[in-house]
């Protein structure tokens, strides 16, 4: 039943951009709906708009007409203050190029989040571990991001996207700088993230045996739903 | 770790960048704190200088002396307390150069004008029984190492002793201190009767008078009728308020206020340009990892916090660190330029006035990279990269 509901809504969606005097459109009458606990890969050609759907999904960006739902919460008309709460309640960013703090190490990277929430520095630090360790990388908390593998610091990003129990999982590339088999492991977490933890994710990839881990696969074409491939 | 904590370690990130920067903070609120002593110093007197005094000099010069007799008719005039006379000793302690401002005066008077004196009721007792007795301030005394019953002959640039030279033998019989910041320690005083009995010329007369008077409203009418006694007279006079007197004499050095102030002025601007500078880099550089902690959440309002309160603690920590020193150093030099620049020090009032220009000048040079910060739009800085 869960899986069955709807999480996302994306009504007439549509993102215009201004170079100079022209108008480009990047998303144009977008219509897209997402299950709860679904994994869905975004997939498209370069400038097909995949991340600026994923932005749009995350509230860091604001369409140029249409209506985004949220568990029916229309998040186009929040405040900027109101959105960048819902962010942090229910948003995890996963990006290409990591993005960690490289003067904190594992676990303070991890906390960031946190410290826009009341709980206290025993919890913040209880909940950090907690996300280490779903990631695997319980041993390695005390470690800078200079002193982890690409692949561990995707880890320690994902534990850091996860921490707040966001229901929604936002990834742009994740594995676009890892070799082929640390990509493997990557994709496996976030697969277990989807079926063990019931994470919503939303995937863009370029590469076709990443999109193979997803259960939906969306392929944009001129700033549309292209092909909806499920299974 | 905290937000504090967070803070902490973002401005610490680079610790090279942040120690320079934190240190021209330091170097200029240890130049600002200086400067501001300094400004104390030449504008010295003028606070403490009493708006019920009046002061009595020669119509021609301070140098003209005044007969001792004035005084009483001074005395007579409506709306006055009480007159005392000092006179410029010229004195100087064993070398020409060690000059002092020693003043002859007439003790009851002078307790009953100058209230922020205190002195320990039993060296006063001393002092007020021996004719070769000497009133040293804190600063005097501790300057050449006198202590009370100490012996000390003083010479005079002026007069000559009737003794033969021009060397006065005095005890030291009592040290004061003022009862409050501000009153010029190195200064002491001796007994009239004994400078005016030994010396060999201008008896009986005074370099000027001190007047207290009942109202400080009244202090024109008071001053006017002080000098129309005197007026057509070999020795007329000229009253002023004892503010009056004191700012005048002030100016005759220049306006060092302003001075002051303007060199103040650069001393900090400069500040300003070279650790907004620092920040507005060290944001330019993290774009995308404030773009991060907004996509995570973090709204407009808290990113413009956050490098605030980065840029605060900077300043802050190596301002209050350089204000601190000024302090120190202003003790010192304090003691070392007592002769010179009595007035040295650094009040309450004026740390108060720093750690405001502190706080100031941290908010202003972070104010364009916080806003920088608080409008970054997420998406398109993460494109960027």
């Amino acid at each position: 039943m869960i899986e069955n509901k709807r999480l996302l809504d994306l009504i007439k969606v549509s993102r215009y951009y201004r170079k100079g005097k022209q108008q480009i459109k990047v998303l144009d009458q977008l219509d897209l709906q997402v299950n709860a606990s679904e994994f869905v890969a975004l997939m498209g050609p370069s400038g097909s708009g995949k991340t600026t759907l994923l932005n749009l999904i995350g509230g860091i960006d604001k369409p140029t007409s249409g209506q985004i739902l949220a568990s029916g919460q229309d998040i186009t008309k929040l405040s900027s203050v109101k959105l960048g709460k819902w962010r942090a309640k229910n948003v995890g960013f996963i990006f290409q190029s990591y993005y960690l703090m490289p003067h904190l190490n594992a676990l303070q990277n991890v906390e960031l989040p946190l410290l826009l929430t009341k709980f206290s520095a025993k919890q913040r630090r209880q909940r950090a571990m907690a996300a280490l360790e779903v990631v695997g990388l319980k041993q390695r908390v005390k470690h800078r991001p200079s002193e982890l593998s690409g692949g561990q610091e995707q880890r320690v990003a994902i534990a850091r996207a996860i921490v707040g129990d966001p229901m929604l999982l936002l990834a742009d590339e994740p594995t676009g700088d890892l070799d082929a088999t640390t990509t493997g492991e990557i994709l496996s977490l976030l697969k277990s993230l989807n079926e063990d933890y019931k994470k919503t994710i939303l995937m863009v990839t370029h590469d076709h045996t990443a999109a193979d881990y997803a259960d939906r696969t969306i392929s944009l074409s001129k700033g549309r739903v292209g092909q909806d491939t499920h299974g | 770790m905290g937000r504090p904590g967070f803070i902490f370690r973002n401005l610490m990130r680079h610790k090279a960048r942040t120690f320079m920067t934190g240190f021209s903070v330091f170097l200029a609120f240890v130049l600002f704190g200086l400067l501001l002593a300094l400004k104390q110093a030449f504008s010295f007197g003028v606070d403490l200088a009493g708006a019920d005094r009046l002061i009595t000099i020669h119509k021609v010069s301070l140098v003209q002396l005044l007969p001792i007799a004035y005084r009483y008719p001074i005395e007579q005039v409506e709306g006055v307390e009480v007159a005392a006379h000092f006179t410029w000793f010229g004195g100087y302690y064993r070398e020409p150069n060690n000059q002092l401002p020693v003043f002859p005066t007439e003790i009851d008077s002078f307790l009953q004008i100058y209230s922020e004196f205190s002195i320990p009721p039993e060296q006063l007792a001393v002092w007020r029984g021996n004719r070769t007795g000497l009133l040293v301030g804190k600063t005097m005394a501790d300057s050449f190492s006198w202590k009370v019953g100490d012996r000390i002959s003083l010479a005079s640039n002026i007069f000559e002793n009737i003794n033969g030279g021009n060397s006065w033998e005095f005890t030291i019989d009592g040290i004061f201190r003022g009862a409050g910041n501000g009153v010029d320690e190195f200064q002491a005083y001796m007994h009239y009767d004994y400078f005016n009995e030994s010396r060999t010329f201008a008896r009986d007369e005074v370099g000027w008078f001190l007047v207290k008077i009942s109202d400080p409203a009244d202090a024109d009418q008071v001053a006017k009728s002080i000098d129309q006694i005197f007026a057509n007279s070999p020795n007329e006079t000229k009253t002023t308020t004892e503010k009056g007197f004191v700012q005048a004499f002030a100016s005759q050095v220049g306006n060092i206020g302003k001075i002051v102030t303007f060199i103040m002025a650069i001393v900090l601007f400069s500040s300003l340009l070279v650790t907004g500078n620092a920040i507005a880099h060290g944001v330019s550089e993290r774009t995308a990892e404030i773009a991060v902690l907004k996509a995570m959440g973090y709204t407009d309002l808290q990113a413009l916090r956050l490098i605030l309160s980065e840029n605060l603690l900077l300043t802050l920590l190596f301002g209050g660190l350089g204000l601190l020193f000024a302090v120190v150093l202003t003790g010192a030099l304090r003691f070392m330029l007592a002769k010179y620049l009595p007035g040295l020090a650094l009040s309450g009032v004026q740390l108060l006035f720093a750690l405001a220009v502190l706080l100031a000048l941290g908010l202003i040079s972070g104010l364009v990279p916080a806003y920088r910060a608080m409008a970054l739009d997420v998406a398109e800085a993460l494109s960027r990269r």
